[in-house]
């Protein structure tokens, strides 16, 4: 089984950003796949504003959304797969980055708000693999590619850390990962954790 | 995970924060995920459009 990522800015260069939801298709049971779907449709909250999705970020240049999409197949069997020009692609999973600046808290009120009180990141906005396929180590896979867009980035740009907000039944899991706790969210209540960005290749010193 | 993080302000405890860095610099790097060629595989994505 080999894997393929897809950038949803690159198929909205071809497509109308309507197309991401038809599509997809075959939708599972699995969460990953229902929240994949409202990211990308149109939605309004119970007060009639609408919802931010992954097409307005992509548009704002907010963030960038990436799939990971397996093999073709013949047979979507009722899973959620994303039709192409080309065929039908298994929706493994999918993930969204940015940048994030993190405003830190305890500066003195005689101080004036710098830029040095404040610190930059790389934003890991969503990390989703699909429930509705089964694959053993699925979300290291979808850390590993994630990663990958982001120290290509940092090679660019600069940049060492990445951050997280993740659900508290996470915290173990990415803790395990070397990613370190560095408080909670107070209006989502959220766990937010940093993890130091790796190299493919580190300098040999 | 979710869509806010990607909108909203995020305030840190800078104390917090130091203290995180700092034990991932004592990290036990054997644990650390190596990133994956993941340009290769979106060059061949975009080649499916």
């Amino acid at each position: 089984m080999s894997y393929t990522i897809l950038d949803l800015k690159s198929y909205l260069r071809y497509n109308s950003p309507e197309s991401i939801v038809s599509d997809l298709s075959s939708f599972g049971p699995g969460k990953g796949c229902a929240e994949l779907y409202l990211f990308l449709q149109e939605s309004y909250d119970e007060n009639g504003n609408r919802n931010d999705n992954f097409i307005d970020f992509e548009r704002n240049n907010l963030c960038r959304v990436y799939f990971v999409l397996a093999d073709k197949v013949e047979n979507a069997n009722g899973k959620c797969v994303l039709n192409l020009k080309s065929g039908m692609y298994p929706v493994y999973g999918y993930f969204s980055v940015a940048v994030k600046t993190l405003y830190k808290n305890n500066i003195h009120a005689d101080q004036e708000i710098l830029p040095r009180n404040n610190t930059n990141m790389y934003l890991i906005g969503h990390l989703c693999k699909n429930a509705s396929y089964e694959w053993g180590k699925g979300g290291e896979y979808m850390l590993q590619q994630c990663f990958g867009i982001i120290e290509s980035a940092y090679q660019k740009i600069g940049m060492g850390y990445i951050l997280i907000e993740c659900e508290p039944a996470l915290v173990d899991y990415y803790s395990n990962r070397n990613f370190a706790e560095i408080g909670v969210n107070s209006k989502t209540g959220l766990y937010q954790m940093i993890y130091k960005v790796v190299e493919k290749f580190p300098d040999i010193i | 995970m979710a869509t806010s993080s990607i909108t909203d302000v995020i305030i840190v405890d800078s104390e917090k924060l130091q203290e995180a860095m700092d034990k991932l610099e004592r990290r036990d790097r054997s644990k650390d995920l190596i990133p994956v060629n993941s340009l290769e595989q979106l060059e061949a994505g975009r080649k499916l459009l």
